[in-house]
């Protein structure tokens, strides 16, 4: 555990508020004053468990967009036009972005995510490592009926892109709604392809947690409301583009 | 102001607010206060969800006292019948 500045703070409130709640109950014998002693240390532990936010949320903002630049110059070259397919694989949730009408089998994207052209028979794609928060990686993710809460740990809690966000999975249909995107990319053939920064995200989430194949259907918004619509794709097909 | 401020901010507010109440009403027994800094701590938790930097040794702490307080009431109320 690093020490910084909430875990000295916090860990000094703390020992104050038990040597206050000690002396308090063994000198003065007073239940108040023991209180308080035990109110600052729980609110020292609080303290002393919050991190510190590493980096400030608008550099972290400049870091994506500059990151997203990248992919939105590089998805110009190409001429991609097709909508990404969000594939699992042993490296983490990457985008296959087909670049012809065919598409290659996804099960092959997943078992080469390394390979950055992707050929098989007659189509042509390419694999790109989208902006992908910490927690998102290819392990066994709870089943689909806790998918929200999957998706609030990679969108609200880990990366803090959204101020909160539903989902509801009808069938191989996934809605997600995400109240407050905080981060928004701009690039627009990066939103044509990827989708919006949020949806992008969600869709990784939702590949890692169900450990299986997600492309974006549409995205609409509604106010400070973004509304995604997800499509689970299975491993032995290919992406429909 | 972020959300892990806020929390802390509120949760701080909190506790203190409880404090003086309950010492104000002359409240002594001390498994009082410590109830409600857990049923505090629980709450601003699950509202504000932070960020924790290791396993929240605090809230086990707190709902095992809890749960000990509660345990010693009823062994109380089942004793006095």
């Amino acid at each position: 555990m690093a020490v910084d500045r909430n875990a000295v703070y916090g860990s000094a409130l703390a020992l104050f508020g038990l040597v206050l709640a000690l002396g308090s109950y063994l000198l003065l014998g007073s239940v108040p004053l023991t209180a308080l002693g035990i109110g600052m240390v729980v609110v020292g532990a609080a303290w002393a468990l919050t991190p510190v936010q590493p980096v400030p949320e608008r550099s972290v903002a400049e870091l994506v967009e500059s990151s997203c630049s990248n992919v939105e110059a590089f998805l110009e070259l190409l001429g991609a036009s097709g909508r990404a397919v969000y594939v699992p694989s042993r490296v983490g949730v990457v985008a296959y972005v087909p670049l012809n009408g065919s598409s290659a089998p996804l099960s092959y994207v997943a078992e080469n995510p390394d390979k950055p052209v992707v050929r098989v028979g007659g189509s042509l794609g390419v694999v790109v490592v989208p902006p992908r928060p910490r927690l998102v990686s290819h392990n066994p993710g709870p089943p689909e009926g806790d998918l929200e809460s999957a998706l609030r740990q990679v969108m609200v809690e880990e990366s803090g892109v959204a101020e909160s966000v539903r989902a509801v999975v009808s069938g191989d249909a996934v809605v997600v709604e995400v109240r407050r995107p905080r981060i928004e990319v701009g690039h627009p053939r990066f939103r044509l392809v990827m989708g919006s920064l949020a949806s992008c995200i969600a869709a990784q989430a939702v590949a890692a947690a169900t450990s299986r194949p997600v492309t974006i259907v549409d995205e609409s918004r509604e106010g400070d409301r973004l509304v995604t619509r997800l499509r689970l794709l299975d491993w032995t097909g290919a992406a429909s583009t | 102001m972020d959300r892990s401020s806020l929390y802390l901010i509120s949760l701080a507010s909190a506790v203190s607010l409880a404090t003086s109440f309950l010492a104000a009403l002359g409240e002594a027994r001390l498994d009082v206060y410590v109830s409600v800094f857990t049923l505090i701590y629980l709450a601003f938790k699950a509202l504000f969800r932070p960020a924790t930097r290791t396993v929240d040794f605090l809230e086990a702490a707190l709902v095992a006292s809890f749960s000990i307080i509660v345990a010693l009431r009823i062994m109380e109320v089942l004793a006095g019948r």
